[in-house]
């Protein structure tokens, strides 16, 4: 007995075939599960250089030995090749649809095809259907979701959802599960591009652990740790991540105006603080998380008094809010909601709005491009239209719908100096200039430029100690050792799969503790380092197959050519000479070559040969 | 006068985390699934309202009353309904009549979920992180 269903469901959605595949336990003994278990079948099944949104492109919903029992803060989530960055990507998102899933009886959902019309596959334990979906076509993910709840006659039914922006190929299109997102990397795209507008599950089979008796034992400790620790109710609990604006605002790291600064004024309107007691209506959770770090809203007052939305998170305050040069949190929180609805990324929305918000100001597009909207940072007005008309591809939406790498080629000159993107995916709200480890965690990230594979700025301006003791701000010494240590320790997590905040007051040792309850899985903390750090490896090398070589691990001109305005690290930025170093330390910890490759050697240390040949 | 206890619910504390049906499952059919637990997280959708619903222990039980087949009585030592599983046939009727939709079916066994109080010391108050979930004594 172990905490595995011991099945995936294929779903081929241009024949209509559904196959039941037992799961591949050398595969899960090795690569556990959800982001491993993801990569694995990804690197396996896809054709190389496939179009992402081609109907050969493989859409996984990927659980994990841990999804579904009693293991804290529990996430799921969804794996494909992004049509944004071309890369492996794995979304992360909270809600309940990865243990459904689970308790219906799969392991993983795998699907390929396109269908011939518009759909929704429902899954009620064994029995698996394609259902017509044209009578839901262009309602928002909210309205799909009842609907669809409301068709099957239970409201208890699970949702993942696209919204219009998702049937339309907004290349950063969300896949919305039960009121939360799996936001990056425009996998609703993916889900679109397959004629596929929703999944629905009810499952009702038992999930159950190999050692029950000690396993809810080791996850009370869990529970109560995280319930008691101080750090989690200061970092997350109380204001949620919004709690981090003021920090990032002070610390030059809150992207402003296309990220041409690190702080805006006024930046405390949108914080975690303001939030609580504007709009907070109240607090929600993830499955089984005892951290609680979300929040519902409602707008009390003005235009859009009465919106209800999940959120304000911190990503969203950034990209929507001071990246625009927007500091009204109602303003905020309703583009947060339009975006939610629509189905798009509030990340890359914000980066791309913001892009262009720039690229007028500098003159390279004109009000003529964008017909009747007046598109200067800090007019809120002028994000709420862009929202809709990216999410509908209409006018300059269209161009905009392509994301900031694609659209910045397509309009040339200028504009590609402008772009701030990393490997095609909008960079987040921690902007790298004033923590050179930062720099370094964008550069190699998986998915493209993402805060959530390491975030070194813990070590560099938090002063919390690394694997070899503390590090000073702006030095690159220590740094790369960090950035490896981070991405092999959340990359474990990742296969659980669970939530990376429970690294505030959780370390690798009680996940592999979990693990092994659950599975009989052996090893320690070391061995859990081990298991990120082959999983790691294998979609690197997935992303070598895809073409991506070392001149990929790089920054946009804005964080290694110009100084950063304001803040402790003004006049700073992460040159190409300081990348080239980061990297070629980087390299070398790893096992990797000069050009970023795994060497053989490596690849029999971590036993990956049989499955990347 | 029995020492008994009650389950006392503050929705306004509770975050839809599913804790309390997750040891609740574990607890009484040593498995994970919420759909077996006893206690039950109703919510919206967008979730503005999650209350915790679960058996209030009723005086005058009409689950007790409607029971064509005597399956369910109070336990002497706590006051919680006890249902007899042997006796039981799954025929809803305490799941229809309970005037505080408190009880649900386990679908798979074909039983109804009412909380036992877990003899005394409910795990559901236990694990919940909020305190959404208290205990209050009666009698004395």
């Amino acid at each position: 007995m172990d905490s595995y269903q011991g099945n995936i469901l294929c779903i081929d959605l241009t024949t209509g075939r559904i196959l039941r595949q037992p799961l591949d336990l050398s595969v899960a003994r090795r690569l556990v599960g959800g982001k491993g278990q993801a990569a694995a079948i990804l690197y396996k099944e896809l054709p190389p250089k496939a179009d992402p949104l081609g109907p050969e492109n493989i859409f996984i919903f990927s659980t994990g030995p841990l999804t579904g029992t009693l293991a804290p803060a529990q996430k799921g989530i969804v794996v494909s090749k992004s049509p944004l960055t071309r890369t492996f990507c794995d979304s992360y998102v909270g809600g309940y649809f990865s243990q459904e899933l689970k308790y219906a009886g799969y392991d993983a959902l795998v699907l390929t095809g396109k269908a011939e019309k518009l759909s929704y596959i429902w899954i009620d334990n064994e029995h698996v259907e394609i259902k017509n979906a044209s009578h839901l076509q262009g309602l928002t993910i909210t309205q799909t979701a009842l609907a669809v709840k409301k068709e099957l006659g239970d409201n208890e039914v699970k949702t993942a959802c696209i919204g219009p922006a998702g049937e339309r190929l907004v290349r950063f299109a969300c896949v919305g599960c039960d009121y939360r997102q799996a936001g990056r990397g425009g996998l609703g795209a993916v889900m679109g591009s397959k004629n596929l507008k929703a999944v629905a599950v009810r499952g009702t089979k038992p999930v159950e652990v190999a050692n029950p008796k000690e396993f809810v034992k080791a996850a009370r400790k869990l529970h109560k740790a995280l319930v008691e620790s101080e750090a989690v109710r200061a970092t997350w609990t109380e204001y949620g991540t919004a709690g981090s604006v003021d920090f990032a605002n002070s610390e030059g790291f809150f992207p402003t105006r296309n990220f041409q600064d690190g702080s805006i004024r006024g930046a405390e309107k949108l914080s975690g603080r303001i939030q609580s007691k504007a709009v907070r209506f109240r607090k929600v959770a993830c499955f089984s998380c005892p951290i609680r770090c979300g929040h519902l809203l409602m707008i009390k007052k003005g235009p859009y008094a009465g919106t209800v939305v999940d959120g304000v998170e911190y990503e969203t305050t950034g990209l929507l809010g001071a990246n625009c040069g927007i500091t009204d949190l109602d303003a905020v929180a309703y583009a947060n909601y339009l975006c939610d609805e629509l189905g798009l990324d509030t990340i890359s929305t914000g980066g791309v709005i913001g892009f262009f918000m720039e690229l007028f100001e500098k003159g390279i597009l004109t009000s003529e491009d964008f017909q009747g909207v007046n598109p200067k940072f800090g007019n809120s007005k002028a994000v709420l239209e862009l929202v809709e008309r990216i999410a509908r591809r209409e006018g300059i939406g269209d161009l905009m719908a392509e994301g900031v790498k694609q659209a910045s080629e397509k309009i040339g000159g200028r504009a590609l100096d402008l772009a701030v993107s990393i490997k095609g995916l909008e960079t987040p709200a921690w902007p790298p200039r004033g923590a050179p480890g930062m720099a370094l965690a964008l550069a190699t990230a998986d998915r493209g430029g993402c805060h959530e594979r390491g975030w070194p700025i813990a070590y560099e301006v938090e002063g919390i100690p690394g694997p070899s003791g503390t590090v000073e701000r702006l030095s690159l010494k220590g740094k790369a050792e960090i950035v490896k240590w981070e991405q092999d320790w959340l990359t474990a997590v990742c296969t659980l799969p669970c939530c990376d905040f429970s690294r505030t007051g959780l370390q690798p040792e009680h996940y592999a503790e979990l693990l092994s309850l659950a599975t009989g899985w052996k090893g320690g903390a070391d061995e859990f380092m081990k298991l990120g750090e082959r999983v790691w490896n294998l979609i690197r090398m997935f992303n070598i197959r895809e073409g991506f070589t070392r001149k990929d691990d790089c920054l946009p001109k804005r964080f290694t050519g110009e100084p950063l305005p304001s803040g402790p690290a003004k006049g700073h930025k992460v040159t190409s000479d300081d990348m080239t170093k980061l990297l070629d330390e980087y390299y070398e910890l790893r096992g990797w070559n000069r050009e970023g490759e795994p060497t053989r050697e490596k690849l029999i240390e971590l036993e990956l040969t049989d499955l990347v040949t | 006068m029995l020492i008994s206890i009650r389950l006392l619910i503050d929705g306004q504390k509770c975050t839809d985390c599913k804790t309390c049906e997750l040891i609740c499952s574990f607890k009484k059919a040593s498995v994970f699934n919420p759909k077996v637990s006893r206690i039950h997280i109703a919510t919206s959708y967008p979730p503005t309202l999650v209350y915790p619903v679960a058996c209030i222990q009723c005086e005058e039980a009409t689950c007790i009353q409607v029971c064509p087949v005597k399956a369910l009585q109070k336990d002497e030592k706590t006051g919680a309904v006890i249902l007899d599983e042997e006796k039981c046939t799954g025929c809803k009727l305490c799941v229809e009549e309970c005037p505080y939709s408190a009880i649900r079916m386990n679908e798979p066994r074909r039983k109804p979920l009412i909380c036992d109080l877990c003899q005394g010391s409910p795990a559901c108050v236990e694990w919940c992180p909020t305190g959404a979930l208290t205990v209050k004594k009666l009698g004395a």
